[in-house]
């Protein structure tokens, strides 16, 4: 562990990758600080950023925009009531009144720190749990792989449950988006309609830049939302928390650190659910829960710490199993993939270095995120001054910068527009665009797992195949906890409707 | 409302399509394998299920009228729509996607910036005029020259000239 410490420490500390770092905390503070920039669409405007770096210096340098972006959106949600990033909803409730009382400076030293504190427990809980799990992973077999990937699309209902019929159709969708090109196995060219444009598949990176960065300046340009601060925020100074401050939300900090390591370490959970269950928790099990809502700092300390662990936690089964966590590191993947690197249980085997880096660049980017925070608050807002009518356009420029570079082709800047106009119509639609991309991504790994397990089975027919995969013990769990993830949305409201007919009739 | 309606049908139509297309387009699979075509159809009996519900839902949520009235504005809704800054905004993304290569780097932003600056509402020439200029030669610099991200410079020979000029004054620099 030590040697992975150090090995790690030193590709951050190595001056140019160190002074990247620092740039990647900056851009994903003042990305997530943004409103209309979430932190997904904050790692997909990095990449171009990771073109030149190699591999290892890459997941560096988004993790550190992923953690920075995290924590800017807080910075939004506690003086505009605006969060920058989903994850950052929750912080409204109780950073905004505590703006509104005059103590802006005092939530945003207690967001940072939380932010900070969730980040790093997470980052050593990464550390220590990522090598148990490829160990784990490599006594399994495609089939264990297969539902453990399954579990990530499994999570698909829970997205969105007041949604959940147009969650799975988006999920569907990216799934079969995701048949697309040469099949897996066989290499023969599937569902391409005899076009040599698709037989190498849909190519995810500019498609995600589509979905996340353009869509979403699709919908500023429909209907832009207008930010007004409260009181006067032009000379904001954060406030460090005080010791006493600081113990009384220690049990709050430790129960949402664990809380958001756990659920980001579940494929397809990411940060949002992570702070929006740990806000309600601690709710649930706070003293005066009848002050949540009020500005207390229990509130800001419970989101802002589930959501940065989460993060943390979303690279777990990312390195260890080569299956994201997230939609962020949906994309992470995606751009070491282009840089040849093989996912999977291997990869932390062959190359240590890729888990000691995103350690290491987890935990100096949390570090230097609490001072950039610090110096982007100061002057914060003149950054929101930045007309929409510039930093629009601006992020369509990068996100086509972003594209091209992938194969230098303008072919990946048509496909992102495309995606930008199809992600438009999916969000019109109120369909779930996250699901969508969570299907395309999970769809080869899920599709190339289960079929090499069929292939490796015994069995006479299609049926006794599947019951051999099925009775495996690992298998057969994560197959189960999969159905009951995936069916206790639908069931429950059935339930409900059941038993309140049943007290009628009574 | 009634877009809604047309692309879940849309959805539909294209799901059956392609459910036969993959089963005849692919080669036959033993009884005992998953084979090529096996996965994505059972993906499209999954979403074709789905699509029906939804449509259900749609149905049992929105009132007859309401679903009539919705076609009925239809047209004055896509002229609406045709007219409005999103639909220039779409045109202006996919006219820059297609001329990005051709024009190149420089000339496309600069071209793009402006244009979807007047389009957000941007009414300072010289502000708009000069941002434009720094923002354009930031990426090319931040991205072309640091980070050392290929940039097409174009086909037209004169933009081509002026990237190529660009690029030799910052190798000098």
């Amino acid at each position: 562990m030590f040697e992975l410490l150090t090995s790690g420490l030193a590709v951050v500390f190595q001056p140019v990758m160190f002074i990247l770092l620092i740039f990647a905390v900056f851009l994903g503070t003042l990305f997530g600080a943004l409103p209309g920039v979430s932190a997904t669409m904050a790692v997909t405007l990095a990449i171009p950023f990771t073109y030149k770096m190699d591999a290892v210096n890459a997941i560096a340098f988004l993790v550190a925009t992923y953690c920075a972006s995290i924590t800017g959106g807080g910075m939004t949600a506690i003086l505009f009531k605006i969060p920058g990033v989903p994850s950052s909803a929750p912080t409204t409730y109780d950073g905004y009144p505590m703006a509104q009382r005059g103590e802006a400076g005092k939530a945003l030293g207690i967001q940072l720190i939380c932010s900070a504190i969730g980040g790093m427990f997470a980052a050593f809980c990464m550390l220590l749990l990522s090598p148990q799990l490829t160990q784990a992973a490599l006594s399994f077999g495609p089939a264990e792989l297969f539902a453990i990937s399954f579990m990530g699309l499994s999570i698909l209902t829970s997205l969105e449950t007041d949604n959940i019929c147009r969650t799975i159709i988006s999920g569907l969708l990216g799934l079969l988006l995701a048949c697309i090109g040469l099949d897996p196995l066989l290499g023969v060219p599937r569902m391409t309609f005899g076009t040599r444009f698709l037989t190498s598949g849909i190519e995810m990176i500019p498609v995600m830049i589509g979905f996340f960065a353009v869509t979403e300046v699709l919908k500023q340009t429909q209907k832009r939302s207008e930010l007004k601060a409260v009181g006067e925020v032009a000379q904001m100074k954060t406030e460090m928390p005080s010791l006493k401050e600081l113990l009384s939300v220690k049990w709050t900090i430790a129960r949402c650190a664990i809380l958001g390591t756990v659920i980001g370490i579940l494929p397809g959970a990411g940060a949002t659910i992570a702070a929006f269950l740990c806000y309600s928790t601690e709710q649930k099990l706070s003293k005066y829960p009848e002050k949540f809502g009020t500005g207390i700092i229990d509130g800001i300390a419970a989101p802002e710490t589930g959501n940065n662990a989460a993060s943390g936690g979303s690279m777990v089964p990312l390195l260890s199993l080569g299956i994201p966590g997230g939609n962020a590191a949906a994309i992470m993947m995606s751009a070491l993939v282009l840089k040849g690197v093989t996912m999977g249980p291997l990869l932390l085997v062959n190359q240590p270095q890729f888990l000691s880096a995103t350690f290491a660049s987890m935990l100096v980017s949390n570090v230097i995120m609490v001072f950039a925070a610090i110096i982007i608050a100061r002057v914060f807002v003149q950054v929101l001054k930045i007309p929409y009518s510039i930093l629009g356009p601006t992020i369509i420029m990068m996100a086509t910068i972003g594209a091209y570079a992938t194969k230098n082709t303008a072919v990946d800047v048509k496909l992102m527009a495309i995606a930008g106009l199809v992600g438009f119509v999916v969000v019109t639609c109120k369909f779930n665009s996250s699901a969508l991309i969570l299907g395309l991504v999970l769809g080869v790994i899920c599709e190339s797992n289960l079929r090499r397990a069929y292939t490796i089975a015994d069995g006479d027919t299609l049926m006794q195949v599947t019951l051999n995969i099925l009775s495996r013990p690992v298998t057969g769990v994560i197959m189960i906890v999969c159905l009951i993830v995936l069916l206790n949305p639908v069931l429950k409201p059935l339930l409900g409707k059941l038993k309140k007919s049943d007290k009628a009739t009574v | 409302m009634a877009i809604e309606l047309i692309v879940n049908a849309l959805l539909l139509v294209f799901s059956l399509f392609c459910f036969f297309y993959v089963g005849a387009t692919m080669p036959k699979s033993p009884v005992n394998e998953l084979g090529a075509e096996q996965w994505p159809q059972a993906i499209l009996i999954l979403l074709i299920i789905s699509i029906v519900w939804n449509l259900r839902n749609y149905f049992k949520r929105n009132a007859h009228s309401d679903i009539v009235q919705a076609f009925k504005n239809i047209f004055p809704d896509l002229i609406q729509f045709f007219k409005s800054k999103l639909f220039l905004g779409m045109i202006m993304l996919m006219v820059m996607a297609w001329a990005y290569e051709p024009l190149g780097f420089l000339a496309t932003s600069i071209l793009f910036l402006i244009g979807y600056g007047i389009l957000l509402g941007e009414r300072r020439p010289w502000f708009l005029a000069v941002t434009v200029l720094v923002i354009t030669l930031i990426l090319y610099v931040g991205f072309s020259v640091f980070l050392g991200v290929m940039l097409p410079r174009g086909y037209v020979p004169f933009l081509r000239q002026i990237a190529l000029f660009l690029e030799s004054v910052f190798q000098h620099l």
